[in-house]
C-alpha cells in the first residue's frame, strides 16, 4: 500500500539529485571549488603558527568551537531525552533480563583487556592535537571499555562501580566545563571559547602540552562522552 | 556588551547542565530553571534594546573572522525574536512548577527542567545563527529536545507521538545536511554573508546544483516547521505532550523552521537567480494548501488539544503565505505573527492544560459551560481564541492587517482574500467552543470546582494581557519589526 | 538532462543512492528497528556524501607530519572531517535516543510494528 508511494517519492529525489550531480564539480578535482581560501586558511595557519598538527582536531575544538559546543550539546540532550524515557522500566520484558556473564574465558580476559583500553582511551583524548584522534575518539574508546565491563560483569556491578548518579553528574559538568574554557575566553578579554587571541600560551608544536584551550576541550568532552555512553547503556540495560 | 550575543544561548545551555548536578533534590531543579530563563530574558531584553535602531551585532565566537570561524548575527529580527520567546518561557516556566509534577516521576521531572531550557537554547541559538553548519547543529538541539519534552510523560502515545517526530525529523536534518553539503561543495563558504556573495556566480555555474540544495534545505526546513503537506507529525507531537510542552512545541518549536527559512530566503539567497527566488512563491502555495486543509481538519477534531494542533498548522500557513511576498510590509506582519502566535497558542495550551488539570476533560464536547467553574481561565481562552481569528483590539488583529497590506502592496490580492477567508474558517471552529463554555449548560451543575491555583493562572492571564496589549498599542513593536524587516531583506 | 558526466562522480552517486536507500526503508518498513537502520544508512549515505566532496586526488590526510609538506594544496579539505565529525556525533545521539523509544514502547505494547501500534491507540 506504501509501496508505490515511496517508491516514487524515491525515483523523484534521484532524478532531481542527479541532475544536479551530473554538472556538480567532477570527483577529487584537486581545484574544486570549495578547495578555496578558506580550507587553505586552516591548513596553511596550522603549518606556520596555531602549532597543532591535527588539522581536524583544530577546526573542531578551535576555528569552529562553537559548533562542537552545540554538538556536545546534543549528546546531553540525547543522554537526558532517554534518560528521561527510560526512568522506572524494569528491562525485563526486552528478552531475557541482562545478567552478569558466567563464562571464565570472558571474564578473566576482560579483567585484563579493560585496564589497557582505559589508558589507550586516555591516550587518545590527551594526544588528539598531535596525532590522529580527539576527544570524541578517545571519549569512545574509553566508554567502550566500560560497555565491556556492563556486559560482562552486568549491570548491577557495573552501578555498584559507577552509580548512575555519578555518570549523570560527569556528563553535566563536562558539558558545562565547556562552556567554562569559553568563558575563560571572555574574562581575558577576549572573545567566547578564544584561544590564541585571548594570550593562552600555544606551547611547543607537537608536544603534548600544547595547542591551548584545545587541550582542555577535549579533556571535557573525553569524559563526556565516555559518560554519555555508559548512561545509555546502563540505561538501555534496566538499571535505573 | 557584545558578548550578550553569546551568553543569550550560553545562558540556557548552563542552565541546562546545571540541573542534572545542582538540581537532584526536590524543587531545585524548578530554581534552577526559572532562574535561567529569567536571566535569559533579560539578555534578549539588552539585546532589543541595542539592536532596535538597526544596529546588529556581529559576534566571532573565538575570535575567528567569518570564513574560518563562527559567526553570530543578533539583528532586531533575532533579538525581538529571541526577547518574546524567553518571555514566553517565563510564563511556561511558571506554570510547569504545579502541572508537570504529578504527571512525572523525580528522574524523568528533573529531565524534564534540563530538556525545556535545551529547547530555548537550541531556539535562540537557530535565532542567531549566521552559519549554515552552525545553524544545523542547533536545529538538531532543539529538534532532540522537543521530542525528548514530548517522551518525558510515560504514556503509550506520547511515546509513539515522539518517536514519530523524531523520525520525520531526522527525515529532515538528513535533507538539511544534504543541502548543505551541496552549497559546500559549489561554494567552499558556510558563512551567510560569504554565501550571499558568493552565491550568485555560483548559480550561474552550477544553476541545477544550488537549486536541488536550496530545495533539500526548504524541505527539511519545511518539515520542521510543519508546512502543510509535511506537517503529519505535528497533531499527533503537540496533542499528546504535557500542557506546557505543547505550549512551548506549538508556540515556539515549529517557528524555529521558519526563522532560518526567512533569513536563508531573505538575506543569503536574496540575490540569486530568479529559480531560487521562485522558491517562496512554492512554499506560499503550499502555506494556502495548509490554511484551508488545517482548518478542515481543525473543524473536525473532538479532542480539544488536537484541534489547537491543527490550528497551529493553518497559523503556520499564515506566516509562509505572509512571507512568500517578500515585502517589508507583509514581512513585519509575518514576523509579529510569529510571536503573536506564540503567546496566542502558548496561552491556550496552557488554559487547556488547566482546564485538563482541575477537571479532567479534553473532549471539546465536554466543555459546555465550562466558563461557571473556571471563568478567568476561560477569560484566557476567549482572548486566544479572538486573537487566532483576529478580531480587532487582539494581538492576532495587527498582525493579520499587516499581512493583508503587505499582500496587497506586492500585487497579491489573492493571498489576501486567502488570509481573510482563513480568518472566516478559525472563527468556524474557535467560536462555537467559545460559546458553549460561556453560554452552554454543564452537563451535572452543582459540581462547582473552584478556578486553578494563582501560580498557573498568572502566567495565563499575563500572556492574555500581553496579547492585549500588543493589540491596542502595536505602534513601538510595529517600528522595532518594520527595521527588523529592512535589514532581513537587506533593503 | 542527465548526462554520463554522472559517472565521473561514482562517489557521490554511491553516497546519494545509500540515501535513498535509506529514505526508501524509513518509509516501506513497518518495523520500527529497520526504520532506525534506515535512518542510520541514510545518514551514512551522506556523511559519505561528504567526505567525498574534502577529497581530491593525490592528496594527504590533514595532519601535519614533521618534516612533510607545508603547502596547503597537498591535504584533503579538514573543514568536512570536521562537519562529518559533527554529523556523526548527532546521528549517533538521534540513533540513542530513538533505541530508547523503542525499547519502553516494546514494553508498553509488546510490539514493534507501526501498522499494529497504530491500531492499538486507536
Amino acid at each position: 500500500m506504501r509501496q508505490l508511494p515511496a517508491f516514487l517519492l524515491v525515483v523523484a529525489i534521484a532524478y532531481v539529485l542527479a541532475l544536479a550531480l551530473s554538472e556538480a564539480p567532477a570527483f577529487g578535482r584537486v581545484d574544486a571549488p570549495a578547495r578555496n581560501e578558506v580550507m587553505r586558511f586552516y591548513l596553511d595557519e596550522e603549518c606556520e603558527q596555531s602549532g597543532i598538527p591535527n588539522t581536524v582536531t583544530a577546526i573542531i575544538f578551535d576555528y569552529r568551537g562553537y559548533d562542537t559546543m552545540g554538538e556536545a550539546t546534543v549528546l546531553f540532550t540525547a543522554v537526558g531525552a532517554a534518560a528521561a524515557v527510560l526512568a522506572g522500566h524494569s528491562g525485563t520484558l526486552v528478552a531475557r533480563p541482562m545478567a552478569a556473564s558466567d563464562d571464565v574465558i570472558l571474564r578473566m580476559v576482560s579483567r585484563m583487556v579493560i585496564p589497557f583500553v582505559q589508558i589507550f582511551g586516555i591516550y587518545v583524548i590527551v594526544y588528539g592535537h598531535v596525532s590522529p584522534g580527539g576527544g570524541f575518539a578517545g571519549g569512545t574508546i574509553l566508554g567502550g571499555s566500560m560497555a565491556l565491563y556492563l556486559f560482562v560483569f552486568g549491570p548491577k556491578r557495573t552501578v555498584k562501580k559507577l552509580p548512575l548518579a555519578w555518570g549523570e553528574i560527569a556528563d553535566g559538568a563536562a558539558a558545562f566545563w565547556y562552556v567554562l574554557v569559553g568563558l575563560g575566553g571572555i574574562l581575558l578579554g577576549a572573545n567566547f571559547l578564544a584561544n590564541a587571541a585571548a594570550g593562552v600560551p600555544l606551547g611547543v608544536r607537537g608536544q603534548l602540552f600544547s595547542g591551548g584551550t584545545i587541550w582542555l576541550i577535549g579533556l571535557g568532552v573525553g569524559v563526556k562522552v565516555a559518560a554519555t555512553i555508559i548512561n545509555l547503556l546502563v540505561h538501555l540495560a534496566g538499571e535505573t | 556588551m557584545d558578548h550578550l550575543a553569546v551568553l543569550l544561548v550560553v545562558i540556557p545551555l548552563s542552565g541546562a547542565f546545571f540541573v542534572p548536578v545542582f538540581g537532584r533534590q526536590g524543587g531545585r531543579g524548578y530554581r534552577i530553571a526559572l532562574g535561567t530563563v529569567l536571566l535569559t530574558t533579560g539578555c534578549a531584553a539588552a539585546l532589543l534594546i541595542i539592536t532596535a535602531r538597526g544596529q546588529a551585532i556581529s559576534y566571532l565566537v573565538g575570535d575567528w573572522p567569518p570564513p574560518w570561524g563562527v559567526e553570530l548575527r543578533v539583528d532586531a529580527f533575532s533579538a525581538f525574536l529571541s526577547f518574546f520567546f524567553s518571555l514566553i518561557y517565563v510564563a511556561v516556566i511558571a506554570f510547569s512548577a504545579r502541572d508537570v509534577p504529578h504527571d512525572l516521576n523525580p528522574a524523568a521531572l528533573r529531565w524534564y527542567w534540563s530538556l525545556m531550557l535545551l529547547l530555548l537554547a537550541g531556539l535562540l541559538g537557530v535565532a542567531s545563527a549566521a552559519d549554515l553548519f552552525n545553524l544545523f547543529v542547533f536545529t538538531e538541539i532543539y529538534s532532540l529536545a522537543a521530542c525528548g519534552i514530548i517522551s518525558v510523560r510515560d504514556r503509550m502515545d506520547s511515546l509513539e507521538a515522539a518517536l514519530k517526530y523524531l523520525l520525520l525529523s531526522a527525515v529532515a536534518a538528513g535533507c538539511i545536511l544534504l543541502g548543505i553539503s551541496l552549497i559546500y561543495m559549489v561554494t567552499g563558504h558556510l558563512n551567510y554573508a560569504y554565501l550571499a556573495t558568493a552565491l550568485p556566480d555560483v548559480a550561474a555555474g552550477y544553476p541545477r546544483t544550488v537549486l536541488a540544495a536550496v530545495a533539500l534545505l526548504a524541505t527539511g526546513y519545511g518539515m520542521k516547521s510543519a508546512l502543510f503537506p509535511l506537517h503529519i507529525w505535528l497533531p499527533d507531537a503537540h496533542s499528546s505532550a504535557l500542557s506546557p510542552a505543547s505550549a512551548v512545541l506549538s508556540g515556539l518549536a515549529v517557528k524555529a523552521g521558519i526563522i532560518a527559512l526567512f533569513r536563508l530566503f531573505a538575506s543569503v539567497l536574496s540575490a540569486s537567480p530568479a529559480v531560487v527566488r521562485a522558491m517562496p512563491a512554492f512554499l506560499g502555495v503550499l502555506a494556502v494548501g495548509g490554511m484551508i486543509f488545517g482548518a478542515l481538519f481543525a473543524m473536525t477534531q473532538t479532542d480539544l488539544k488536537r484541534m489547537l494542533a491543527y490550528s497551529t498548522v493553518v497559523q503556520i500557513g499564515y506566516i509562509y503565505l505572509a512571507f512568500s511576498v517578500l515585502n517589508p510590509v507583509a514581512l513585519t506582519g509575518a514576523i509579529l505573527h510569529i510571536v503573536n502566535h506564540a503567546l496566542l497558542k502558548g496561552m491556550l495550551f496552557l488554559s487547556a492544560g488547566l482546564i485538563i488539570h482541575r477537571t479532567g476533560k479534553r473532549r471539546i464536547a465536554d466543555l459546555h459551560g465550562i466558563a461557571r467553574q473556571m471563568p478567568l481561565t476561560m477569560i484566557a481562552f476567549t482572548i486566544g481564541a479572538m486573537g487566532m481569528v483576529g478580531i480587532p483590539l487582539t494581538n492576532g488583529f495587527v498582525s493579520k492587517w499587516y499581512m493583508v497590506l503587505g499582500t496587497l502592496e506586492a500585487g497579491q490580492p489573492l493571498a489576501a482574500v486567502v488570509i481573510l477567508l482563513s480568518s472566516l474558517l478559525s472563527a468556524l471552529y474557535y467560536f462555537p467552543l467559545v460559546i458553549a463554555g460561556w453560554f452552554g449548560s454543564p452537563p451535572a451543575p452543582g459540581q462547582a470546582r473552584p478556578e486553578g491555583p494563582p501560580s498557573m493562572l498568572w502566567p495565563v492571564l499575563g500572556m492574555g494581557a500581553a496579547c492585549l496589549i500588543l493589540g491596542v498599542i502595536p505602534g513601538p513593536v510595529i517600528s522595532v519589526l518594520g527595521e527588523a524587516a529592512r535589514v532581513l531583506l537587506g533593503r | 538532462m542527465i548526462s554520463l558526466d554522472l559517472f565521473l562522480r561514482l562517489n557521490y552517486l554511491a553516497g546519494i543512492m545509500l540515501f535513498l536507500i535509506g529514505l526508501h526503508t524509513m518509509l516501506t518498513h513497518a518495523n520500527l528497528i529497520k526504520k532506525v537502520m534506515g535512518m542510520n544508512i541514510m545518514e551514512t549515505g551522506i556523511f559519505l556524501f561528504m567526505v567525498s566532496i574534502g577529497y581530491a586526488h593525490g592528496t594527504l590526510s590533514p595532519i601535519m607530519r614533521r618534516g612533510g609538506p607545508v603547502q596547503g594544496l597537498t591535504y584533503t579539505n579538514p573543514l568536512l572531517a570536521a562537519t562529518v565529525l559533527t554529523g556523526i556525533v548527532i546521528a549517533v545521539s538521534t540513533t540513542a535516543y530513538a533505541l530508547s523509544l523503542i525499547v519502553k514502547l516494546y514494553e508498553q505494547c509488546g510490539t514493534l510494528d507501526v501498522d499494529r501500534l497504530e491500531k492499538l491507540r486507536s
